[in-house]
């Protein structure tokens, strides 16, 4: 293409340039926007709401927790005890008349 | 000095518009196409240039108690729009995922929306050739050169509008914006 006769000034370049990006814009569509109905302080005092009721049920759940597990100790240890005592026998139950019999100390020497 | 001239009148027209901060259906009928088409023309991407207009009016809407006036709600709102940008940008992680997009799509033929009736057929030809390659050459610069080219050449600002939007100095937006021109003038050839 021969340039010689149809030299355009930049100046006309970037006007050219302006309306062409605008035309292209507009032909792109409006975009449609969407915003959340709620004003911005009540979603944050929402949010604190939100936190203080977690930290409550929190509270709640290991007030709960910590008795049960409390007591299930205390079971656990007497339940431990009763078994101790029931099998510390130094002699089995059949055999515990020969213990009177016999003087231990005696067959000692 | 055109160009000042041309800006300072399309500012006095937005000036005489009064729109309150309150009144945020207004600000975003009265705005939002400009603010779309900055991010368009800065990122050439419909769906990324939608999202970002999204954010850029959410942003707004959040911090508009905050909005103290002390400049325009069109330059507070395009200050949010550059600040996109810029994080969209430098976002690496966006990166590979952009140049992807990029590489499986055509660069937009900025020529084919041109339309004018003033010119030979011959002539409009050349300038529809010379307007793609400023489209070219406006892909090729650096982001913050880019911004001032776009917001000096598409959006009409002045100097010191744009030095308002993107938070630089006026001295530092003219080196920005002669380096653009700089590499529009390489690239096209012409000179003045």
């Amino acid at each position: 293409m021969s340039s010689g006769s149809h030299i355009h000034s930049l100046e006309e370049i970037l006007l050219g340039f302006r309306g062409s990006v605008r035309q292209w814009s507009e032909e792109q569509g409006n975009p449609s926007l969407k915003f959340r109905a709620s004003p911005v302080k009540s979603q944050s005092w929402m949010r604190g709401v939100c936190w203080a009721f977690a930290a409550l049920v929190l509270c709640v759940f290991a007030r709960h927790l910590i008795p049960q597990g409390v007591s299930r100790e205390a079971a656990d240890a007497a339940l431990l005890q009763r078994i101790d005592q029931e099998v510390s026998r130094t002699v089995p139950g059949a055999m515990q008349p020969l213990t009177e019999l016999v003087s231990w100390e005696g067959a000692a020497r | 000095m055109e160009y000042a001239a041309t800006s300072q009148l399309m500012t006095g027209i937005a000036g005489n518009v009064a729109v309150d901060i309150r009144n945020f259906e207004a600000i975003l009928r009265l705005y939002k196409p400009k603010v779309f088409r900055f991010l368009l023309a800065s990122l050439r991407e419909k769906d990324i240039a939608e999202t970002l207009t999204q954010d850029c009016f959410f942003k707004a809407y959040q911090a508009r108690e905050r909005f103290r006036e002390e400049c325009s709600i069109e330059t507070w709102l395009m200050q949010i729009a550059v600040n996109l940008v810029r994080d969209y940008s430098r976002n690496r992680r966006l990166q590979f995922w952009r140049r992807t997009q990029l590489a499986a799509k055509p660069v937009e033929n900025l020529q084919d929306w041109f339309s004018d009736n003033r010119h030979s057929p011959e002539a409009t030809a050349l300038l529809k050739e010379k307007i793609q390659e400023v489209w070219s050459a406006a892909d090729t610069l650096p982001e913050r050169q880019r911004t001032v080219f776009l917001l000096r050449f598409v959006e009409d600002m002045d100097l010191l509008e744009i030095a308002a939007v993107t938070g630089m100095k006026e001295g530092t937006v003219k080196t920005h914006l002669f380096r653009a021109l700089q590499s529009v003038r390489e690239r096209t050839g012409v000179e003045k």
